[in-house]
């Protein structure tokens, strides 16, 4: 198993520096680019502009850019950002505590009450219950999240006033209460769309693995219900569900763009979106880099926890 | 073998409900997989039922052993009905009857050890403490001929045959009096299924056990049944002693199943009997006699009116209009091939 | 106080009914919590005011910054020599006076120019006396080239600074230059700076561009530098030791809020005091909104349309003005932007008074039979399908405005109708932003378009020869009109040699003449910021130059029993 794991990371070095050259290239090809903020400012004249470009290294041909960047990467620094001058390491550390707060509140919450749902309407086929919950997750799925947001939003900040319209904290607060109440409406808008997939996941899986023999097996072992649904059913319908979630937990890293924009939550989404505004390349890559190797890493993850729940599976 | 049964079914029925609509679900049909059934197994008897697929017979082990509900009738076991029971005492009962399935593999958690799954029973019905435990799923698998050694194997890593002996052990665990095997051996290599045969009939002497033996040939069930049943569409056509049955079947459809067994003697020509068309669906049973659609013999009484399940002498029970004026002609019906 | 008792109190109580029973453990002692918002409720908080900000500085350094965030960002915490006040006049900042020459500030050597600041007595929010020095020290970061300087117009034409003492600064320009008042808009304290800017992280970037002081710091404003929470909030306190005067509150608070929708909730929570640059979506909703106030203020950019001419049906001066003549400016201000932009006829803002020649107004109004008879005198004859064409050539042009943004979509389409009312089919080509202002091949600037619709920003400062002077054709200026006036060339050359303010006024009137009669570029509409502001607020007064709405805030209060 150990020497898998290193196989795999081993293997997937050269992917991810693939990866990188390609975001590069593609990052590069976006209009605009650096300079754009400053070429419409008529303050900024042309020569004020090279300046500007070579103190940015962007005069320089674009593999040696590659390069230092791939230097830097190397070194763990990552660069500074072109605007704001802070190290890029230093911008994610700020921005991430908040990203991983509201994306994981709002993953374990909808995984909850996603698989919840999921196993409770497959054990009950062809309920009210099933039907409902179906509906629910159609209607989650086809939500225009933006607009789902906004009405969270004016209804429950802006009319009832129950709750605080954004940011993580209000000002001079840091409690935790504070906090769960900033919670609400983001982890609310983020959810409803997972709640909705991951029952229909869980729905699934349950179903296949509720017709199975050895669940029947178990009912005739005499097992009461609980015990045929949570020990037999349910551990071995969430054998492919665990693939699905090590897939999305990179998703925990790079924030929700528009989430955090509705609810001026400051996390790696905005970070992101921010710095894709003004071209801030360093910063870019970095998310993307780092996106990117988490997306590798999770899959070994999911690998690694399908060998681990199912013992028909081992990797030598 | 006494004579009071251990197991009487009357009138069991199962009709699968079939919905239409979306928010005004209403019922349009039902899939009547069974269809009144009446048939006694007795103590240290083993009840052979066969019918093609479909014909309800594993919906009819399930129901016995309330793996699925029942729509109506009685099942009444050591002179309880356990229809009736409440969800507490039933699983109490079923200490009494176990189950074993067509596919051991599917039929075992791919999650759990081999010794888990056989534990299983023995811990949910608090059957000594985990060191007998432990020491019966050893003897358990020494009886069915595996190595206790591999109780801490998954069911992946062993082969059919090897699998099946699991599941009967798994089956035995809590000393059942009663065991449905559900086509036990239809998915084993022919070489394998003789061995798994013999030795639940080796475990039948030595534990007095009462099987119910579901089959979808007449050929697996004539060595191990003292008594076979043939289901056809949900209702049983006939019913009799092994040797009643394979040496004088009155059904038409019983016929016609013998005619398809393998002879194992060549010299022995049976005139084959090749049926026509397939299973009517059972949501839209054929009136009169469900048979009659493909009956060689039908008449047109047949078409109308549902015969009656009787005994013919000597416990041997028919559904059949013909029965018992008419002796069957073998030769030169429609559809019989030479 | 209307505006904020009733969230706190509810939001104690409810959140546990809402959450999904998370909050079932805490609940309970949601009643005992102090209020929180902010703003008024007593206490060390008392005097705190909210500021609303769409967009998060990238940097609290100006040098280095070209958002308008930043300079709204730094005003309470820099000082400037000279800055603008709300009605477009400069005024003494740092400097005690504001040097001009009939007070002799400045004086006229040659070809060269000397002006004069004397400064106040102000310390740094270290506690170190601010000095001539440093004024001296912030023309050295501009001079830089390792500095990111977004802007060193001006500074490059200083030849020398003089400090004859801690007060006194005497600043010598190479040659004339008229927006001298425009400089020195945040002066940098070189005890703090120099070692950064004299560091290079690699060879040709200074460290200044990269200094811990860009994220916190030391100025010598009214306000002192507190926190910045990332991406959240920037907190300000109050300097008692402002030499114009102790701030009359204690605290202001720099929220970045992206989303509009968000913040116009956080204005109604009373979360946030003053909500800048509102959406105009949202105006009929505010206009309901009890207890705040809405500031309706010209802003310096407007909406124009550019004719390229150096397209050869545009570089016929009929055309231009007949097309002039035939768009309703009025018509598009009531129906697409709810009468909030005004009509616009000039490249100078009707808010700067000195330098706007209100003639022009006349000279451009709209007259579609006008319009129709200068296209017949072009040669331009309306054929069978409604549309004009001259040697077999129907009178098609392009319109190419930044997509995405509906209103200037919604203009373009009632322009069409316009300009087909009179015989020109007008053929809409919109493209992202970068598509159209890039360097080198957007199409303004490569010259791949015919008509174009977007806006510029005037400055306080007439100075507006980038546009207008031939030698600014691309790739050397902005002038993407391509339009060429000898008199414009010299008018628009000696107004940046020309320090006397009335002189200066003449030139640049005259050049807003010239350019009506020329129309090089069509003034449609002045923009028009909504900045809406909590009724407990005392002292804001929006500023639409560069100086910014905080430029005030030492001046801003709350009213009592508020």
């Amino acid at each position: 198993m150990g020497a898998y794991i290193l196989r795999r990371l081993l293997t997937s070095l050269p992917l991810l520096l693939g990866v990188t050259l390609l975001l590069f290239c593609i990052m590069h090809l976006m209009p605009g680019g650096p300079l754009a903020a400053y070429t419409q400012n008529p303050r900024v004249r042309p020569e004020d502009l090279e300046k500007i470009k070579h103190i940015m290294g962007l005069d320089q041909p674009l593999y040696m850019q590659y390069l230092y960047w791939l230097r830097s990467l190397l070194t763990g620094n990552l660069g500074n950002s072109l605007f704001t001058g802070q190290a890029v390491t230093e911008m994610i550390a700020s921005f991430l505590p908040n990203t991983l707060v509201l994306m994981g509140t709002s993953f374990i919450v909808s995984l909850a009450i996603g698989v919840f749902l999921g196993v409770m309407s497959a054990v009950k086929q062809y309920t009210a219950f099933d039907f409902g919950v179906t509906t629910f997750a159609f209607i989650g799925y086809s939500l225009p999240v933006f607009w789902f947001g906004v009405m969270l939003l004016l209804l429950f900040a802006a009319q009832l006033k129950w709750l605080p319209s954004g940011g993580v904290h209000d000002l001079g607060e840091t409690g935790l209460l504070d906090l769960i109440e900033h919670l609400v409406l983001p982890v609310t808008m983020l959810s409803i769309v997972s709640v909705a997939s991951w029952s229909r996941y869980m729905r699934s899986s349950m179903l296949e693995v509720i017709r199975q023999e050895y669940v029947r097996t178990a009912r005739a072992k005499g097992l009461d219900e609980f015990r045929v649904i949570g020990r037999h059913a349910f551990r071995n319908a969430l054998v492919p569900v665990v693939t699905i979630i090590a897939l999305a937990l990179p998703g925990i890293f790079g924030g929700a763009i528009m989430t955090e924009t509705i609810f001026a939550w400051p996390g790696i989404g905005r970070l992101f979106f921010d710095s894709l505004g003004r071209s801030d390349y360093p910063v870019i890559m970095a998310i993307l880099t780092i996106s990117a190797a988490l997306v590798v890493v999770s899959n070994i993850l999911a690998d690694i926890a399908y060998a681990a729940l199912d013992p028909r599976i081992r990797y030598d | 073998m006494s004579t009071t049964p251990l197991l009487q079914v009357r009138n069991l029925k199962k009709h699968f409900p079939i919905h239409r609509g979306i928010l005004f679900k209403k019922q349009v049909g039902a899939v009547k997989a069974v269809d009144g059934l009446d048939f006694d197994v007795m103590p240290g008897e083993t009840l052979g039922l066969v019918g093609e697929s479909g014909c309800g017979k594993s919906t009819t082990g399930r129901l016995i052993l309330r793996l699925i509900e029942a729509t109506a009738g009685q099942v009444t076991f050591d002179g309880q009905d356990l229809l009736q029971l409440p969800a507490d005492r039933m699983r109490e009962m079923r200490k009494q009857m176990q189950i074993v399935f067509q596919n051991p593999y599917a039929s075992l958690d791919p999650r759990m050890t081999i010794g888990d799954s056989i534990a299983e029973p023995l811990r949910v019905h608090g059957v000594g403490d985990e060191a007998a435990v432990q020491k019966r799923v050893k003897e358990l698998l020494e009886r069915v001929g595996l190595s206790p050694t591999y109780s801490g194997r998954y069911p992946h890593e062993f082969s059919g045959g090897q699998r099946q002996r699991i599941g009967i052990a798994r089956a035995l665990a809590i000393k059942p009096r009663f065991i449905v095997a559900d086509e036990p051996v239809s998915a084993l290599d022919v070489s394998v299924q003789a061995q798994v045969l013999n030795l639940l009939d080796d475990l039948q002497d030595e534990f007095g056990l009462t099987y119910l033996f579901i089959a979808h040939n007449l050929a697996t069930v004539q060595h191990i049944s003292d008594r076979v049943a043939v289901m056809y569409l949900g209702k049983m056509v006939e019913l009799g002693t092994s040797d009643q049955l394979y040496a004088n079947p009155k059904h038409p459809y019983t016929q016609a199943l013998l005619s398809a067994v393998p002879e194992p003697d060549p010299t022995l020509k049976r005139e084959r009997v090749i049926l026509q068309g397939d299973i009517p669906s059972p949501v839209n049973p054929p009136s009169g006699c469900r048979f009659h659609t493909r009956c060689p013999v039908a008449v047109d009484r047949c078409r109308v009116e549902d015969p009656a399940f009787v005994d013919t002498g000597s416990g041997h029970m028919v559904a059949c209009h013909h029965h018992p004026a008419v002796a069957l002609p073998m030769v030169g019906l429609p559809g019989s091939v030479a | 106080m209307t505006v904020r008792s009733t969230s706190p109190a509810m939001r104690r109580v409810l959140p546990s009914l809402l959450s999904l029973g998370l909050l079932a453990g805490c609940a309970g002692k949601g009643g005992d919590q102090p209020a929180k918002t902010g703003g008024a409720e007593g206490g060390a908080m008392a005097r705190t005011i909210v500021i609303h900000n769409q967009q998060e500085p990238e940097t609290l350094n100006g040098a280095i910054s070209s958002m308008m965030a930043t300079v709204d960002a730094i005003t309470p915490i820099m000082s400037a020599l000279i800055t603008v006040n709300d009605k477009m006049e400069y005024i003494a900042d740092l400097a005690e006076t504001v040097p001009t020459l009939e007070n002799k500030g400045v004086k006229l050597e040659g070809k060269g120019m000397t002006v004069t600041y004397k400064l106040r007595k102000a310390a740094w929010h270290d506690g170190k006396p601010v000095t001539s020095d440093d004024v001296k020290f912030t023309w050295q970061v501009y001079q830089d080239p390792a500095v990111k300087a977004t802007s060193r117009d001006g500074y490059d034409k200083i030849k020398a600074i003089d400090t004859p003492d801690a007060q006194t600064v005497v600043v010598h320009f190479k040659e004339i230059y008229a927006p001298y008042l425009g400089l020195f808009g945040g002066i940098f304290p070189r005890h703090l700076l120099e070692a950064d800017l004299k560091k290079q992280d690699k060879p040709g970037d200074s460290h200044f561009n990269q200094s811990a002081w860009n994220r916190a710091p030391v100025g010598s404003g009214a306000f002192k530098f507190k926190e910045w929470v990332p991406g959240d909030h920037i907190t300000y306190e109050a300097n008692t030791a402002y030499y114009r005067g102790k701030p009359k509150i204690d605290t202001i608070v720099f929220k970045i809020i992206p989303d509009e929708n968000n913040a116009y909730t956080q204005l109604q929570a009373g979360a946030i005091d003053i909500y800048q640059s509102a959406a105009l979506t949202q105006y009929d909703q505010l206009k309901q909104m009890s207890g705040v106030v809405i500031h309706e203020t010209p802003s310096l950019s407007y909406e124009h349309l550019d004719f390229n001419l150096a397209n050869p049906v545009l570089a016929d001066v009929k055309v231009r003005r007949a097309i002039s003549m035939a768009i309703n400016r009025e018509e598009i201000s009531a129906k697409i932007y709810k009468g909030l932009y005004k009509a616009a006829f000039s490249d100078q803002s009707p808010l700067n008074t000195i330098y706007y020649e209100p003639a022009v107004e006349k000279l451009s109004a709209f007259d579609p039979e006008g319009a129709k008879k200068l296209l017949d005198e072009a040669g331009w004859v309306v054929g069978e399908d409604g549309f004009r064409a001259k040697g077999g050539k129907q009178l098609k042009l392009g319109i190419a405005s930044t997509s995405g943004r509906k209103p200037r979509e919604l203009t373009e389409q009632v322009m069409k109708s316009y300009l087909k009312a009179v015989g020109i089919n007008l053929e809409i080509n919109n493209v992202p932003g970068p598509k159209l202002f890039g360097r080198p091949d957007g199409l303004l600037y490569s010259g791949q378009y015919d008509l174009g619709l977007y806006a510029w920003v005037s400055n306080i400062d007439p100075n507006n020869i980038f546009l207008w002077n031939s030698k600014q054709h691309p790739p050397a200026g902005q002038n993407y009109t391509r339009y060429s006036n000898p008199e414009v060339d010299k008018l628009t050359e000696a107004g940046n040699k020309t320090v006397n303010t009335a002189e200066r006024a003449k030139i640049y009137k005259r050049i807003q003449l010239l350019l009506a009669q020329d129309a090089p570029m069509m003034p449609l509409l002045v923009w028009t910021t909504l900045n809406v502001v909590n009724q407990r607020i005392e002292g804001f007064k929006p500023n639409p130059t560069s100086a910014g709405n905080l430029w005030n805030c030492h001046e801003w209060s709350i009213k009592q029993g508020s």
